[in-house]
């Protein structure tokens, strides 16, 4: 864990509101799939860092990768970073995902929750695990999965569900489960794809978000509901097992 | 070189002028990126007496120059914390620890302490933390009410001999009364201030930010405003004060000091950079050292009105 002062080597956008962020000079040691860094962006207006997922880490070239969504001030702000700017980078944090393989993996996304999932892809698939992903996407305009190098690389198949046609219906999710019978599933804060995998038999984790102040298990801000009481997202998570989760 | 930065607070040496606010850093979770041991003081977590989860999510929002949280004191309980959290503290060796007491009527902040008394020597003074925002509806809090400053500070200076600091809230009519209160009754040093009571809404759902609706505000758009509660406080009381409100680098602190703080705490500033606090000393250190001033307690109180 350490603070980075990284350097800005490209900030593109990949879909309707979303940009991708690669941050050269970036080494944070290592960085276990699942865990996420607090980002200082300096913007109008903006105190705090911002958390992120490892969307991909290369640790020998100290290059960090974040997909990140454009809605609020912070990411607005990021939005504008131009290459050679400079940004400060805390991490790695919390905890991440177990990996258990080998076995068949399912990587169940919605939006831009795909991003935590990414990371994680590559490693179950260097660890002998075989990967399929689902990616769960208002429409089209917001698909992030499709031509995507990263997960096409990992996934053995990929399935794109979309809410204009319908696809990504809680009954089609929980089809597409069955079909696969994963050994594992791995999924992000979707509240209703949590409570969906609650409802299945599969061995399931998520990546939750909450409001963060310090990241570092200090300010106990970023609560979340366990069946253990208030946990915190950025020291025992972001990662939980969903069936500790209480969504 | 040889600054000296060291300075007094009520019986206390602290190394530097310069410690965290309570519940804004924790030395375990920043290990690896501060040494509590190069810290004037360490202000632990505020305790209460009986476990407590805190309030629901969300419990912070960021707004313009500033955040506004409500946390509500999540605590282990004072027995649990004497047990548990103490033995954790010991290897720093060189760390000055002060403990931090919340209570929900004024005899309970003395039960606290009381509890607390029973981890010995490693907690080095208290801060009685009267003035939190979050932990009644509406952000009531003992600091607002003159005479419940008097009882709870009689009640808790009565059960230890360790010193006593009173965390005042800013935003009352008169803080320079309120300190007397706190000092009559037996405050050994204060702390001036606390978040403000402060509120925000959403307009999309029309609900208010947070279950508790009232909830505190801290960060650099506080600062201003506590310098001048300082500022009253200090010419007020005969005990050191000590600043929190928006210190986020060291000229911030050296203002404080300025006016007549003994000693700063940076509170918000420790989410932003884990390592704040350390640049903030090394910067005091600078500043002294270009302005060719030898002790900090030369720049305490320093302030030039003519
Ligand atoms: C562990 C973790 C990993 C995340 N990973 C990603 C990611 O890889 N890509 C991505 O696009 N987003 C991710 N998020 C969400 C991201 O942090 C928020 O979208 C971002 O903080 C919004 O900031 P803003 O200033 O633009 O929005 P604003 O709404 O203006 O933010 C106001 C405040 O609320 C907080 N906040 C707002 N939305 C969220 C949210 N969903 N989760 C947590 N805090 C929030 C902000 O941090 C800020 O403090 C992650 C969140 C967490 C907790
Ligand atoms: C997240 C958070 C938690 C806090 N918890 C406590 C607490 O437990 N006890 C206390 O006395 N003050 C608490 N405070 C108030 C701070 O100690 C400090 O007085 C206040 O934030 C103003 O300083 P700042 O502007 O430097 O943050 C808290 C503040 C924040 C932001
Ligand atoms: S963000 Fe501060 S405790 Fe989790």
């Amino acid at each position: 864990m350490r603070v980075a002062e990284c350097f800005v080597a490209s900030n593109t956008s990949v879909a309707r509101g979303y940009k991708h962020l690669v941050l050269g000079g970036c080494s944070l040691g290592r960085v276990d799939p699942g865990q996420f860094v607090m980002v200082k962006v300096d913007g109008h207006e903006v105190l705090l860092r911002r958390p992120f997922t490892v969307y991909d880490y290369d640790e020998e070239r100290g290059v960090l990768e974040i997909l990140y969504k454009v809605t609020g001030r912070g990411t607005r702000a990021m939005a504008e970073l131009r290459e050679s700017d400079v940004v400060s980078v805390l991490g790695p944090l919390g905890r991440g995902f177990p990996l258990d393989c080998p076995g068949k993996a399912l990587l169940l996304a919605r939006g831009v929750g795909l991003a935590s999932l990414t990371y994680l892809g590559k490693k179950l698939r260097e660890a002998g695990c075989s990967v399929v992903t689902v990616g769960s996407f208002r429409g089209r305009g917001e698909d992030l999965a499709t031509g995507n190098k990263l997960v096409e690389g990992f996934s053995s198949r990929v399935y794109v569900l979309y809410d204009e046609d319908g696809t990504s219906s809680l009954e089609n999710v929980r089809r597409v489960l069955f079909e696969e019978d994963p050994s594992a599933v791995y999924t992000c804060g979707s509240k209703r794809l949590i409570r969906l995998l609650k409802q299945t038999p599969f061995k399931a984790y998520a990546s939750v978000e909450e409001r963060m102040g310090c990241g570092l298990g200090a300010c106990l801000s970023c609560v979340v509901r366990t069946v253990h009481g208030y946990k915190l997202a950025c020291r025992d998570g972001p990662v939980f097992d969903v069936r500790e989760l209480e969504v | 070189m040889g600054v000296k930065l060291s300075v007094r607070i009520a019986g206390l040496t602290l190394k530097n002028p310069v410690m965290n606010a309570s519940g804004t850093y924790d030395p375990v979770a920043y290990e690896p990126f501060v040494d509590p041991g190069q810290l004037g003081a360490v202000v632990l977590k505020s305790v209460t007496l009986e476990p407590r989860e805190g309030n629901p999510p969300p419990r912070i929002h960021e707004v313009p120059c500033g955040l506004l949280n409500s946390i509500g004191i999540p605590s282990v309980g004072a027995k649990a914390f004497v047990e548990e959290k103490v033995p954790a503290l010991k290897k720093y060796r060189d760390a000055v620890f002060i403990a931090s007491v919340a209570g929900f009527t004024p005899s309970e902040y003395a039960t606290v302490i009381e509890v607390l008394e029973t981890a010995g020597d490693l907690i080095r003074a208290y801060e009685v933390n009267l003035s939190c925002p979050n932990l009644e509806k509406g952000g009531r809090s003992c600091a607002l009410s003159e005479d419940c400053i008097r009882e709870a500070t009689r009640l808790a200076a009565s059960k230890t001999n360790k010193p006593v600091i009173v965390k005042l809230a800013p935003d009352v009519t008169d803080i320079a009364a309120m300190g007397k209160a706190a000092v009559e009754s037996g405050a050994d040093a204060l702390t001036v201030g606390n978040t403000y009571r402060a509120m925000a809404v959403d307009l999309r759902t029309r609900r208010p930010v947070f279950a508790n609706v009232v909830a505190g505000y801290s960060g650099p758009a506080i600062k201003p405003l506590t310098l001048r509660a300082v500022y009253e406080t200090v010419r007020a009381v005969d005990v050191p004060v000590i600043a929190s409100g928006g210190v986020m680098t060291a000229e911030d602190a050296l203002e404080y000091l300025l006016v007549g703080a003994k000693a700063v705490q940076v509170g918000t500033a420790n989410f932003v950079d884990p390592r704040a606090m350390l640049e903030v000393v090394r910067n005091i250190e600078k500043f002294l050292e270009e302005n060719e001033i030898d002790d900090v307690n030369k720049f305490i109180n320093s302030l030039v009105r003519e």
